[in-house]
């Protein structure tokens, strides 16, 4: 009975593992989890349930003794206690409230989120891509400013290691053009003759759109250097390079050559799969 | 001396015999409501069969005179009026001829015979009752989205609004290369209501644009072909007394056209519902958690400006802000250009209270930015109620930007307390009131004056379509939120 009670609990104890790991297969890296510390979700809650100004000051200095100068902490227990009071309405704006007290920068922001997108919960996943999105500058005006990303893609390439592929991703998935040309410097590519074809390619996917959004080109108009760089790309041999071919099609199938869709929906890179088989945004 | 042997022969005839109450049917008389058709035995066609009658048929016998209608006198249709018609005649004065209600258009009644009639003849004993001339009705509604009339409620256009150009029934250009972001909902639902559903009813039309159909979706087979831009007559169902129909306006050029709705078998309309294009769009984002709901949350203001609106008459979209992405895009974005391209709208307005205020800027700033390949537009006025900035759910910066290119911005509001956390807008250049908007914090505010059932808490008072809102819950001179 003792064995079998060691044996259970060992099972147990593996539990998040296998979950990690189911997640790992999709994401192609690593999962992450978080442990709620009592005394920041305590802190939380005083302040949500703040009767006036002066208990509210009172409890905001003593969160701020209790960060210290450990921001990341303080950030990651944010989400989990956003996520686990979703259904409050202020919630959000509490969260956003105490990062803006403490002084959270960007920096420390990305660098406390950016492991969370390999949660095993999907809701902090998720939650965590949208904290991210806050921090990359979004505007109609200028592409979403991904060199936020970059020191810690750097890091992983010098360190001879795939670069997160829930990251890479997640920039993709946002703006794949953008995204393209920050892994093409993060990933410290050197030699001309490999990054001038990806330049170009892209340079003529964004020409065409370039031209569909200005009403030079009706709204479904393609072109055939597009068509043709894109299936180029799709068959480099970078993953992250496919990708982008990915993503641009799933968005614009009619940019697609026949036969493109299904190759990239069964390459050998998981993330390149799924992206050719998700839906159109 | 034959014309007096004749006239006694009658009047013996005439007296002698059962009088009817007074006019009576003919033989040529068919059943059912009809127009004033000739009456042979109506011989001086004052629409009535008396004694009237007696001296003018004498006339027609012995001096030739011309009859007052083709077939006047010629009681056996034989082409000829001689002494075969007497008999005739005198049967015919002598069988009852019933009444009914005869409209001469929708708010003249009067009794007559079915042969007096000259307008539409409502049956045997139809009396004049209140209305009894207006016997059938039609309803338009207000647009639908999607494939219903979610995030609104279904809305009758007003009886009194129903043919007026500005705020009757506005209807959205669905000319071919439409495309709705949410599925075909460019129809508007028009409800057609008979009191006698055994009067055939016709729909004219006074603009080729408008187009009908049995279906909001067009399915094939299911419009309903207008010849001389006048229908068949409606086909109802078994026992039923109402039909529903769909109007189109399926040409690509504004306008405005009515359906009328007639008797199939006179010339006048029962009702009369005028349709015009939207030239406008409106959009309403609410704030950070605010999502639409039927019946509205009282709390949801943007949400409640925004039914009051559609109510009146524009073409609101209403959206949980999160529709609009920190760039701009998104299913709103979307919804905008699909107007300007397709359905040939030049004016948008767009409000927001605070992240759907944040969202408010990002959407102008996107739309601005791709004129050249959306078309011609002007962003009408916008409207900001504790803008906060929307890069995400926790962005907690004050929306202190004027929407690109706006024409007109309204700006309210207030500093932020312990219950929201110190969230806040702030002030924005350039913006109304001037110089940089209002903080309502400094100007007290007046009872809330409701303006219809929906609006009993908000703090915009809709007012015309001429001007959009009225800050209508503040003391001092109201001041136009945005005009159209």
């Amino acid at each position: 009975m003792r064995h079998f009670k060691s044996i259970a609990a060992i099972l147990m104890g593996l539990a998040p593992f296998f979950a990690a790991n189911a997640h790992a297969q999709i994401a192609g890296s690593n999962s992450v989890g978080i442990s709620p510390f009592a005394n920041y979700q305590d802190s939380f809650e005083r302040l949500a349930k703040a009767a006036d100004r002066a208990s509210f000051d009172a409890e905001m200095a003593r969160l701020v003794e209790l960060i210290g100068t450990d921001q990341s902490t303080a950030i990651e227990q944010l989400l989990w206690y956003s996520t686990k009071h979703d259904q409050h309405e202020k919630t959000p704006a509490l969260v956003g409230g105490v990062i803006k007290i403490i002084g959270a920068s960007n920096e420390a922001m990305i660098r406390a989120l950016v492991p969370h997108l390999d949660n095993v919960d999907s809701e902090l996943r998720g939650r965590a891509a949208r904290w991210l999105v806050g921090c990359e500058d979004h505007s109609a005006v200028r592409p979403p400013d991904f060199s936020i990303y970059r020191a810690i893609i750097e890091e992983d390439i010098r360190a001879n290691r795939e670069p997160q592929i829930t990251l890479v991703r997640h920039m993709f998935q946002s703006d794949a053009a953008a995204a393209l040309l920050t892994m093409v410097r993060a990933c410290q590519l050197r030699d001309p003759a490999d990054i001038k074809p990806i330049l170009w390619a892209e340079h003529t996917v964004a020409d065409l759109l370039w031209k569909r959004r200005n009403g030079f080109v009706g709204p479904k108009d393609t072109s055939q250097e597009a068509v043709a760089e894109l299936e180029t790309l799709s068959r480099h041999s970078l993953w992250w390079v496919r990708l982008f071919a990915a993503e641009v099609i799933r968005n614009i199938p009619e940019l697609a050559t026949p036969g493109m869709k299904e190759r990239l929906q069964s390459d050998e890179n998981g993330a390149v799969r799924e992206a050719a088989t998700r839906k159109q945004d | 001396m034959l014309q007096s042997a004749l006239i006694r022969f009658i009047l013996f005839a005439v007296c002698f015999l059962p009088q009817p109450a007074r006019a009576q049917v003919g033989p040529q008389s068919d059943s059912g409501p009809r127009g004033g058709a000739c009456d042979a035995c109506d011989i001086n066609c004052d629409s009535i069969r008396d004694i009237q009658d007696v001296a003018a048929f004498a006339d027609l016998l012995v001096d030739s005179s011309q009859p007052c209608d083709l077939c006047t006198g010629d009681l056996d249709t034989n082409g000829l009026i001689d002494g075969a018609d007497v008999q005739p005649f005198v049967e015919c004065l002598l069988v009852s001829q019933p009444q009914g209600a005869c409209c001469l258009d929708a708010a003249t009644c009067m009794i007559a015979t079915e042969s007096a009639c000259i307008g539409l003849w409502l049956g045997d004993g139809a009396t004049c009752d209140f209305n009894a001339c207006s016997f059938a009705n039609l309803t338009a509604y207000r647009p639908q989205h999607g494939s219903g009339y979610f995030p609104f409620t279904k809305t009758a256009v007003l009886d009194e609004d129903e043919e007026n150009a500005l705020t009757g029934p506005g209807i959205r250009i669905n000319a071919p290369g439409d495309s709705d972001p949410s599925g075909e909902d460019d129809l508007i639902e028009l409800l057609i209501e008979t009191g006698r559903p055994e009067i055939p009813l016709t729909l004219v039309r006074t603009h080729t644009a408008l187009r009908l159909w049995t279906n909001h979706t067009k399915v094939a087979g299911t419009e309903i072909a207008f010849i001389n831009d006048e229908t068949p007559a409606l086909t109802l169902s078994a026992g039923s007394s109402s039909l529903t129909l769909w109007v189109e306006w399926g040409e690509s050029a504004h306008g405005n056209g009515e359906i009328q709705l007639k008797p199939l078998a006179a010339d006048y309309p029962l009702d009369v519902v005028r349709f015009h294009t939207f030239e406008d769009i409106v959009m309403s984002l609410g704030g950070e958690g605010q999502v639409t709901t039927v019946p509205v949350d009282p709390n949801n203001g943007t949400f409640v400006v925004g039914i009051a609106l559609y109510e009146q008459g524009f073409d609101v979209h209403m959206y949980d802000e999160d529709n609009v992405a920190a760039d701009g895009s998104g299913a709103v974005y979307n919804e905008v250009v699909t107007a300007v391209r397709d359905r040939g709208v030049s004016r948008v307005a767009i409000f927001g209270y605070s992240h759907g205020g944040g969202s408010t800027y990002d959407l102008s700033e996107r739309l601005d930015v791709n004129r050249p390949g959306i078309g011609i537009f002007e962003i009408v006025g916008t409207s900001y109620a504790d803008a906060v900035e929307n890069d995400s759910d926790i962005d907690v910066q004050q929306e202190l930007r004027r929407p690109p290119s706006t024409a007109y911005h309204a700006n309210h509001y207030q500093v932020g307390t312990l219950s929201d956390f110190f969230l806040d807008g702030g002030p924005v250049p350039n913006s109304n009131p001037s110089p940089t908007g209002l903080n309502v914090e400094t100007t007290p505010w007046a009872p809330v004056r409701p303006t219809s059932p929906s609006t009993t808490t908000c703090r915009f008072e809709v007012t015309s379509k001429q001007i959009l809102l009225r800050g209508s819950c503040l003391e001092g001179e109201p001041f136009n939120v945005f005009a159209k």
